[in-house]
Parts: C-alpha cells; sequence; structure tokens
C-alpha cells in the first residue's frame, strides 16, 4: 500500500500545469472573442458608470499580463466571478445545482459498471457466436444513440403512454416530503433520466469487459491454474482482475462523456441540475457562468482521472507495491 | 471479400441516398396544418408551425453531415501530422507533444463548445473548428505509436540510408501502414462530432446557425405528447447515420482495407 499515497502525490502535481494550462485557454478565448470584455460583463445596456465600476474591479485598464496575473489569483481563490443572470457568485450557482446532477451521474456510472462487467464476464468463454454477435449489435446500436432522444422516447412509453414515472421534475409541485419519502420519490423520479444514462453506457462496457476476458482466459497463467486444479470460478476470479484494467480506463475516460450526457438528459426531463443551467448560461450569454461551468467540467475530468488511477492502482497488485 | 463488397455497397447507398435525398429537400417553410401525424402529403408529418417535419430532417442531415466530415477531415490532419512528428523525432519534441495532446485530452468537448459557441458569432464553420481542434488526439495517439514502432524497422531504416526525403519515407512508409487503423478509427470522430452537435443544439446553443437535427429534437420537446413523430423521426435519422458510421468503422477493421489495400501506395 506504500506506493498509493506517493503516486496520489505525482498524479496531483502532473495536474498543475494542465490545470494551469486550461485557466490560460479560458483567459485566452475571453480576450480573444469580439466585442469588448465590459460590454460581455455587464450586459449590452448598462450605464457608463456601471462599466467604468467594473472595469476597475476587473482591472482591465491595466496592461494584459497585470490582468492575466488578476484572472489567476482570482481563480487560485475559486473566485469565478459573479453570474449576471442570477447575480450571485458563479461559484456559488454551480454548487448548488450539483448535487441534482450527481445524483444522475453517480448512480448511472456504478450501475453500468457493475451491469458491464457482470454481463462482459458471463458471456466471456460460453463460445456463443451468435450472442457474442448480437452483443456486439446492441453494444454499437446503444452508442450511437443521441442520449437525450433515448430519453425523449423513454419518456413518451413509460411517462406519456403507460404513466408508470412522472415525466418531469425532481419531486411533485407542493410536496412537503422528508426523510426516506423524500428519497423515494427523488428515485421514482430519477428512474427514467438514470435509464437514459445507464442504457447509453452498460453495453460498451460489457463488450469491453467480455472482449478482455476472452483474451485474458487464453493466457498461460490461466492454462497453469487450471492444470493444478483450481476450481473454474477462482480461475475466472483471476482472469477477471487483469481483464478489469482497461475497463477502469474507459469508465474513467467517460466521465466528461457522462457529464454532457447528464446535462442532455437533464434538459429532456426538466431536472434542476446542471443541465437547466448549461441552457440558462448558453441562452443568456452568461459569459461568466459558461467560462466557469466549462472550469468546472475540466476538474471534474482530471478530479476523474485522478481516482482512475488511485482505483487501478487498488487492483492491478503491480502498482500498488511497486 | 464478401465483407469489403457489403462496405463498398453500403457506402455507395448511404452517399446516393443523400444526394438524393438533398434534392428532395424542399423549403422548410410552413406547408401545411400544424402538428399533423404523418401522411401521405407530409411523410414525416407536421411540426408546431405546420412545417414538413421530412423538409426539416433532410435539411439537418445536410448539417449533420457538415459537421461530422468536417470535424473528421480537420482532426484526422491534425492528429497525422502531430502524430507523425512525435513518433518520428522522438526525444523533446515528442515529450512536448504529448503534453500538448493530453492536454487537449481532458478538455470537455462539449462544454469548451458551448463556452466558444457563446462568446462568438455561431456557425457551421466554427464549430467544425472547436470539435476539430478538440477532437484530434486519439487520432495522434494511435499514429505516434504505429510511428514510433516504424522508425525502427528495417524497410525505414533502409529507406532512410538510401537518401529518401523525409517526406516520402512518411507517405510511402508510415501512412501506408497507417491507412487501416486510421480508417477504423475516423468514421468513430465523425459519429461522435454529429452526437457532439446534435446535443448542442438541442440545448439552442449555436442554433442560430441553422437548421440540424438537434435542433429539430429541441423543438419537439414541448409537444412530446401531442405530436410524437416531432422527435421520433428525426432521431431515427439521427442513430442510423451515426450507427452506419459505427458499423463501416468496425467492417473497417478488416474489410475496408482488402478492398483499398494495395492502391493507396
Amino acid at each position: 500500500m506504500s506506493a498509493l499515497p506517493s503516486l496520489v502525490l505525482k498524479r496531483v502535481l502532473q495536474s498543475v500545469p494542465l490545470v494551469s494550462a486550461v485557466a490560460t485557454l479560458g483567459f485566452v478565448l475571453v480576450h480573444l472573442a469580439p466585442g469588448d470584455a465590459v460590454v460581455a460583463l455587464s450586459g449590452e445596456f448598462a450605464h457608463e458608470a456601471v462599466q467604468d465600476e467594473l472595469r476597475r474591479t476587473y482591472g482591465l485598464d491595466r496592461s494584459l499580463p497585470a490582468q492575466y496575473l488578476i484572472y489567476v489569483s482570482r481563480l487560485l481563490r475559486g473566485d469565478l466571478g459573479v453570474s449576471y443572470y442570477f447575480q450571485e457568485p458563479v461559484s456559488r450557482v454551480i454548487l448548488e445545482r450539483l448535487p441534482a446532477t450527481l445524483v444522475l451521474v453517480i448512480p448511472s456510472l456504478l450501475l453500468s459498471t457493475v451491469l458491464g462487467v457482470l454481463v462482459g464476464t458471463l458471456l466471456a468463454g460460453t463460445r456463443q457466436p451468435h450472442r457474442a454477435r448480437a452483443v456486439i449489435a446492441v453494444a454499437v446500436s446503444s452508442n450511437s444513440v443521441p442520449v437525450f432522444w433515448l430519453a425523449q422516447i423513454l419518456l413518451l412509453v413509460f411517462s406519456v403512454r403507460l404513466g408508470l414515472f412522472p415525466v418531469q421534475g425532481m419531486v411533485r409541485a407542493r410536496s412537503e416530503l422528508s426523510g426516506a419519502a423524500l428519497g423515494l420519490e427523488v428515485a421514482w423520479h430519477a428512474a427514467l433520466p438514470l435509464l437514459a444514462l445507464t442504457l447509453n453506457q452498460v453495453a460498451l462496457i460489457a463488450v469491453l469487459t467480455w472482449t478482455n476476458m476472452e483474451e485474458e482466459l487464453r493466457r498461460e497463467y490461466v492454462r497453469a491454474a487450471r492444470s493444478l486444479g483450481l476450481f473454474p470460478g477462482r480461475v475466472r476470479r483471476h482472469a477477471l482482475r487483469n481483464a478489469l484494467l482497461p475497463v477502469i480506463t474507459t469508465v474513467g475516460g467517460r466521465i466528461g462523456a457522462l457529464f454532457s450526457g447528464a446535462v442532455l438528459t437533464e434538459t429532456v426531463f426538466a431536472w434542476p441540475g446542471l443541465g437547466r443551467l448549461a441552457v440558462l448560461a448558453a441562452t443568456n450569454r452568461d459569459y461568466p457562468l459558461v467560462l466557469g461551468l466549462f472550469f468546472f467540467m475540466t476538474l471534474a475530468v482530471l478530479l476523474a482521472n485522478l481516482v482512475t488511477d488511485v482505483v487501478y492502482g487498488l487492483v492491478d497488485p503491480r502498482i500498488r507495491t511497486g | 471479400m464478401s465483407r469489403g463488397r457489403i462496405v463498398l455497397v453500403t457506402a455507395l447507398a448511404a452517399s446516393l441516398l443523400t444526394v438524393g435525398s438533398l434534392g428532395l429537400a424542399g423549403s422548410f417553410a410552413a406547408s401545411g396544418e400544424p402538428l399533423r401525424p404523418p401522411s401521405p402529403e407530409h411523410w414525416f408529418g407536421t411540426d408546431d408551425l405546420g412545417r414538413d417535419v421530412f423538409h426539416g430532417v433532410v435539411l439537418g442531415a445536410e448539417r449533420s453531415l457538415l459537421v461530422g466530415l468536417g470535424t473528421a477531415a480537420l482532426a484526422l490532419a491534425l492528429g497525422v501530422m502531430l502524430g507523425v512528428i512525435s513518433g518520428y523525432a522522438g526525444g523533446f519534441v515528442d515529450e512536448a507533444l504529448t503534453r500538448i495532446t493530453e492536454f487537449f485530452q481532458v478538455l470537455p468537448r462539449f462544454f469548451v463548445a458551448i463556452a466558444v459557441l457563446t462568446l462568438w458569432e455561431p456557425s457551421a464553420w466554427l464549430l467544425v473548428t472547436v470539435l476539430g481542434l478538440t477532437s484530434w488526439s486519439g487520432l495522434a495517439r494511435l499514429t505516434r505509436a504505429e510511428a514510433l514502432g516504424l522508425r525502427e524497422r528495417e524497410f525505414v531504416v533502409a529507406a532512410r540510408a538510401a537518401g529518401a526525403p523525409f517526406l516520402e519515407i512518411v507517405w510511402r512508409h508510415l501512412l501506408s501502414n497507417l491507412a487501416r487503423p486510421l480508417l477504423a478509427a475516423t468514421p468513430l470522430v465523425a459519429g461522435q462530432a454529429m452526437l457532439t452537435e446534435a446535443g448542442l443544439s438541442f440545448l439552442g446553443v449555436g442554433s442560430a446557425a441553422g437548421v440540424s437535427w438537434g435542433y429539430l429534437l429541441q423543438n419537439a420537446q414541448p409537444f412530446l405528447r401531442q405530436a410524437p413523430w416531432m422527435a421520433v423521426f428525426p432521431g431515427l435519422a439521427m442513430t442510423g447515420t451515426i450507427l452506419l458510421l459505427s458499423f463501416l468503422s468496425l467492417l473497417g477493421r478488416d474489410a475496408v482495407w482488402k478492398v483499398v489495400g494495395g492502391r493507396l501506395r
């Protein structure tokens, strides 16, 4: 276990230049964009005095390098500016809506990974080419469907036609629930968005697990373990541990896609998370909020990479001890 | 071989269908009663403004394909160029380019596109540029790995020793060996770009740039109950197109190579 903390430290240090590059990109984007940054911040019809005030507080009357320094020091303090649609700090606006999105992202990540690995493992070594072909076809198709259209179709079938699930929102209007009842209510509302997000991921993970398992089961160590007379289940456990490594990398690498999928799915179900925020930010040209979302997502992806590395290290003993 | 023919026929049929249907595109203006189900007159029904959904789907195809193919072309050009330089040069250049590739790999494409399309005047070309600039890292890694392996192979060393110019080595020895993995990877880049474009239009980002499948699906959202056809048909068109690209990539792993294999050099 001793190598893991140093691995984490190394990865954190490695992401410092990445974070600064992303921050610089944000600065460059704003300054390359057409139009006055002050107009962008205050809206087109702001009073002259307001604009002067903004110019002073943001230091826009200074030289470009000075502006960059101010910008970086603000970022370091976690200050992403003020959303002019909400008239509140961007970081607070984002953090307020984050839990609703995580309620969708984290369960669908866990569900699709567990289900995908389970199906992939069951398929491996069964020697049934027809079933295998069917799974590949399903995997390719499910990855080709736009997740928000899938969400619309699920909504049409299960909510509009069959009336099994609520059409939109996170809780019913004017309901005053708490504790377990509130949890059930949210779960009932989250069922369809979760299903859409999970369906979009699960087949890909299943196929990946399955092909890796097939590869591992053909290796020397598996043959050796079998010839030693180990139980088949035990042999498969050994193989699975190795087969999981590329799966971990892939799942970790899809966090960004999962977030954008969640944002789109939220829009279909009027789920009060980052999705609605992204729509409001874009349609109202709320630049601080748009850039804040961009920073936030980049940090989420970097954090996901870090977690992926740690999980990889926990599964792969070569990294854990070496 | 028969699989190779299937690929060729599918690709040909798809392009013929595309060209043919572009001819079918009427104007996407009100042409009937609003919110009518599919009929012989309006194959895919009409939307809330009485516009023909079929015409919308055809018009959307144009934009979707433009964004998909444009992004794939830009990403392919950037990826192959930087990958070859990185793998062939090695050393400090390779190290620097690898860091840059990593940077582009962690950028959340969807949110970069939201930011750029909000800050600038949205257009299809701006979108192609953004998506192309954020989609090349996978292709570059693929190219780099291949170039790295080929650099030390006898035939490349021999060509270098015989005084072959750099570009000739790249063209004749590197790219001909790369054609196969690239043919499998590029359709996926196009498909991803089309999905991203649809997602952006669905959120209403950059929809000022014209009719797209994502725009049609966004437009369908408030009428899901009354007029499900407004959502069903554009979504089917989208899924079908990306499915085609995905299978092209799957088959491309071996079949495309057999068909075009000998002729690339």
